[in-house]
């Protein structure tokens, strides 16, 4: 006998990224989830953004390695409430993970948490962790066609990040592709180029999330929606197989 | 590999759904292109982590669906096995609609064991 069911396969992930979301959103903390490739220089930007922030924003990192404390280390230098999440052999951050660290931090002295991902393009993606917008990092380094190579990390960040843009004379990296790519895949992309080295664009970069957690703390007094980005609901409408050509 | 996260997801959602006491002898899931599953690595994965449980003698069975792409210029939509593919109008733009998809669309139940009716 055949059963028909027609369900979102992570349903279960899903509903503790929706009480993440939630518990979040009564601390009125704004949470990122910052994804990118290994090396990509997810790390070095959060120490140069928490090195930068007005202390009236007070930051909290969750961070997902699959092994080693190194992140969370480095990161303890320049931010007061971080947590380390090793994932062992899962390649990326699933909403257990973000519930679990979430008992070990303090949200009532949170305005910002920024979750930075296991390094890792295509695995991230599909799971929701209960943030307010997620952020896809790449690299001059990686090559002009990641984005291309990575369309759902392209078309599910809310905001896209170009970083280590002083090595552009070095490397082969032709910014148009890379922008081409980015405008077919999502027409109205945020991009910000930025250099942890030479400090490019982490005034936008910070401003960017400044902007969200003040939005945040409007739309939370006016009693409207206070999740930003995309915490929507996945779709369950299977695709149509008669689809006309 | 996320496909064996995927696997751990959709045995938890088949035994939710599975009626009580009856054997489930196959899964059907569909993968949109966007989550970028291969059907391979999934029922390897699934066979992993079935294995010795309850779930031991049930397939899974990946279907995907290709690219739904649509052009900016003339608003066609086609279907496409590759993300990258010129409109007829001559447009090489198209852009991805949906494809994100990741469904448990069905299963397949057999009969309760003799006596257990």
């Amino acid at each position: 006998m055949k059963i028909q069911i027609v369900e979102n396969v992570l349903k279960l992930n899903d509903e503790v990224a929706a009480a993440n979301r939630a518990r979040l959103a009564q601390g009125r903390v704004f949470t990122v989830d910052l994804m990118g490739a290994p090396g990509a220089g997810k790390t070095a930007l959060l120490e140069a953004t928490l090195k930068r922030l007005p202390a009236s924003t007070r930051a909290a990192v969750i961070v997902g390695d699959l092994a080693t404390a190194r992140d969370g280390q480095r990161l303890q230098a320049c931010c007061r409430q971080v947590v380390q999440v090793n994932t062992g052999k899962t390649c990326h951050l699933e909403a257990h993970h973000v519930a679990r660290a979430l008992q070990r931090l303090n949200l009532d002295r949170i305005d910002l948490l920024i979750i930075e991902n296991v390094g890792n393009l295509i695995c991230p993606v599909g799971f929701d962790l209960g943030q307010g917008a997620k952020v896809g990092l790449f690299s001059v380094t990686e090559g002009d066609d990641k984005a291309a190579k990575h369309p759902f990390l392209v078309r599910e960040s809310d905001l896209l990040v170009l970083n280590k843009v002083d090595l552009l004379p070095y490397v082969k990296f032709d910014s148009g592709v890379f922008r081409r790519d980015v405008a077919r895949l999502r027409p109205h992309a945020r991009l910000i180029e930025t250099s942890v080295t030479t400090g490019q664009g982490l005034d936008l970069w910070i401003n960017w999330l400044l902007g969200c957690c003040a939005t945040l703390r409007t739309r939370g007094r006016s009693g409207g929606p206070v999740a930003i980005g995309r915490g929507r609901p996945r779709k369950t409408r299977p695709a149509r197989k008669d689809a006309a050509l | 590999m996320h496909e064996l996260s995927i696997a751990q997801a959709l045995a938890e959602l088949v035994r939710q759904h599975r009626p009580a006491g009856v054997p489930v002898l196959q899964v059907q899931v569909q993968a949109g292109p966007m989550q970028a599953v291969q059907p391979d690595a999934l029922e390897l994965a699934w066979k992993a982590v079935t294995q010795g449980t309850d779930l031991a003698q049930c397939r899974v069975c990946v279907e995907t669906p290709p690219w739904r792409l649509r052009c900016p210029e003339c608003g066609r939509q086609w279907n496409s096995d590759e993300l990258e593919s010129t409109c007829a109008c001559g447009q090489s733009t198209a852009y991805p609609v949906g494809g994100d998809e990741l469904l448990l669309l069905s299963m397949e139940v057999g009969d309760l064991p003799a006596g257990q009716g």
